[in-house]
């Protein structure tokens, strides 16, 4: 699976981002093999540091075909407890970039 | 080389021929003196953090005048979204540095300056912006940090600029040639000066028709012949020559402001952007003075984060952070700074295009967010003073708690919980005592109150900008002094 991560710029994040990412490429390289690409990825992972996630979405869309978004606590918009986070990011990674349709 | 490492960086400075003085001495290798190198790193940090994936979508943007990705403290704001972004970065750089970063000052005189040569331009069938944005691409295009040269020396406050008795109190043309003009005047200081390749001076005042020799924007390298710089002292800064790490409270980095003299300075007509157009000085002050009244509603609040940090730990590590009092006082010092964020990010979502394409942000609210700036960091200093208790103030030298004989007793009472070693203390309150009234106060409180002007600058915008006449009537009409035709059913 190619993997493309884009990190929001960090002014004020709730979350670890850095902690976190390490957490999901552990947890992801358990279930899959992947390698981390800047462009074609099969899914993208915005790591947002708090809710607003302020990462333009539109000026990076075409780097991966899928994308998922993580913003402080939300996941695809939606509030996971903090130290599931991995878990569910990687689940998400794993249905999103094993989907090759357009 | 659309980003510049940070060693790159400091290896430009060390090529630069800076004439420069400190405390009655010429000092010729500025970037390892222990009292200058702080501010150094600390613009450095600009560099590296662009280079940071972890930071760089706050860090960087694409240039709209190469398409290039650059250094976002060399962009033209393209949208509401990069003054917001400029914000954060702020915000950001100053989490990470605790004290002033400098680059911001020329990031917001170039954007006035870009917008204020266009209108130049277009009332007067001048050249000035396309050689304006000829010198941005050098500078996006060679990632240089750039001061924002306001401030002049100003002689008598009761006097405009052509009234001093010294004609040199404010910058002026003293000379003018084929090829370009002579300047004379001192900028006095200017932040992160000796720290930049280039400097970008703007006239200082609203000028009258007789004052066209002080209506004078040019952009000229540091290091240009005729130069004269004088290090401005700071408080406690002769404790970076101490050679310990402890007592100058952050360990890494500082800020700097200096004393800029044009002793006859050339400029070459190719790097002048305006030169007597008077009628645009009050334009380019107001510009240039609103962009910087935003970026203090990022760089403030970052630090204040580190304050707020610094008194959540010294409360920790004495022993109180559980008292309902420490915990109120802590919101409150959040609750202020977050205040000053939200006018940085309000005036910049209101933020509106100009006429050459760069956005400016909305005025009024860059006014409310720098006079709320000239007030809560001062209550927050306060505050992180109350919760750190005096021996911030009275606590003896990192090298009495080094000293073989009395060392051990120094520590003994210097100790507040037992499971914290009593260096955590020591290091924690220098922090406290060097944001509220050491170094880095400098940038935390004056530079708040009187940087991008003193506080009546704020009220004098905000009593022209805010409609005073429109609230009275909405008064009038809601208690019937005046007709109201708005209800207009039965
Ligand atoms: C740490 C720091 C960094 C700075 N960095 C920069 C920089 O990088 N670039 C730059 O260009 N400038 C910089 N400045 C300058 C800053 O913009 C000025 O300090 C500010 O405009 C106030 O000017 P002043 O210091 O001359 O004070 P003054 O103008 O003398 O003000 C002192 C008091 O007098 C009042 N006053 C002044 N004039 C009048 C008048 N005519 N009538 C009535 N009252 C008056 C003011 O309201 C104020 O209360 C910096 C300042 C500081 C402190
Ligand atoms: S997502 Fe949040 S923490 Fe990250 S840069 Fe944006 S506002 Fe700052």
């Amino acid at each position: 699976m190619k993997l493309r991560i884009k990190f929001c710029g960090g002014c004020n994040p709730i979350i670890n981002r850095s902690k976190l990412v390490k957490a999901i490429k552990d947890e992801l390289g358990r279930a899959v093999n992947f390698e981390i690409v800047e462009q074609q990825a099969d899914v993208g992972l915005i790591v947002g540091g708090c809710p607003v996630c302020c990462v333009n979405l539109s000026q990076i869309e075409d780097q991966a075909r899928h994308w998922v978004v993580v913003g402080g606590y939300l996941l695809d918009h939606k509030q996971i407890p903090v130290d599931q986070l991995p878990q569910k990011v990687t689940e998400k990674l794993l249905e999103k970039g094993g989907d090759k349709s357009c | 080389m659309a980003l510049k490492t940070p060693q790159e960086y400091l290896d430009d400075l060390r090529k630069m021929n800076i004439n420069l003085y400190m405390f009655g001495e010429k000092i010729e290798n500025y970037v390892d003196h222990p009292i200058i190198r702080p501010s150094i790193n600390a613009m450095a940090m600009t560099y590296k953090l662009a280079q940071d994936p972890e930071h760089e979508d706050l860090m960087t943007a694409t240039s709209s005048l190469t398409g290039e990705k650059i250094n976002r403290f060399c962009h033209l704001h393209q949208s509401p979204e990069d003054l917001i972004k400029k914000v954060k970065m702020l915000r950001l750089l100053g989490q990470k540095t605790g004290c002033c970063f400098q680059r911001c000052v020329g990031m917001d005189a170039f954007n006035a300056v870009y917008n204020t040569t266009y209108e130049i331009d277009q009332a007067n069938g001048t050249n000035y912006h396309q050689r304006f944005v000829d010198f941005m691409k050098y500078v996006q295009e060679n990632d240089l940090a750039v001061d924002g040269c306001m401030t002049d020396a100003r002689g008598d406050r009761s006097k405009r600029p052509g009234e001093q008795p010294d004609p040199d109190a404010y910058l002026r043309v003293v000379e003018r040639r084929e090829d370009g003009v002579v300047v004379r005047g001192c900028k006095l200081h200017q932040t992160g000066m000796i720290n930049s390749h280039e400097m970008l001076v703007m006239p200082n005042n609203t000028l009258k028709d007789d004052e066209k020799d002080w209506a004078i924007c040019f952009a000229i390298p540091v290091d240009t012949p005729g130069m004269i710089y004088v290090y401005g002292r700071q408080s406690c800064d002769t404790r970076k020559l101490e050679g310990g790490d402890v007592d100058t409270g952050n360990k890494y980095f500082g800020g700097q402001e200096v004393m800029t003299i044009f002793n006859n300075v050339f400029v070459p007509n190719e790097r002048i952007f305006m030169n007597g157009e008077v009628e645009f000085s009050g334009t380019l002050v107001e510009r240039f003075a609103g962009y910087h009244r935003q970026s203090y509603g990022g760089c403030k609040v970052g630090v204040g984060d580190t304050l707020i940090g610094a008194a959540k730990a010294i409360t920790d590590y004495q022993g109180v952070s559980k008292a309902s009092h420490v915990k109120d006082k802590l919101i409150e010092m959040c609750h202020l700074n977050e205040t000053l964020y939200s006018c940085g990010i309000a005036c910049s979502a209101e933020g509106r295009k100009t006429a050459a394409g760069n956005f400016l942000i909305d005025l009024l609210l860059a006014n409310i967010c720098k006079l709320n700036v000239t007030r809560f960091p001062y209550e927050i200093a306060r505050l992180a003073q109350d919760l750190a208790g005096g021996f911030f103030v009275t606590m003896p030298s990192e090298k009495d708690f080094a000293n073989p004989e009395i060392g051990s007793l120094v520590k003994k009472y210097s100790t507040s919980r037992s499971d914290v070693p009593v260096e955590h203390r020591q290091r924690m309150l220098r922090l406290i005592e060097n944001l509220t009234m050491g170094c880095a106060a400098v940038g935390y409180l004056t530079e708040s109150m009187h940087g991008a002007g003193s506080p009546q600058a704020q009220r004098i915008m905000i009593t022209r900008l805010v409609d005073l006449e429109h609230r009275k009537e909405l008064a009038e009409k809601l208690c019937g002094v005046k007709e109201n035709t708005d209800v207009d059913w039965k």
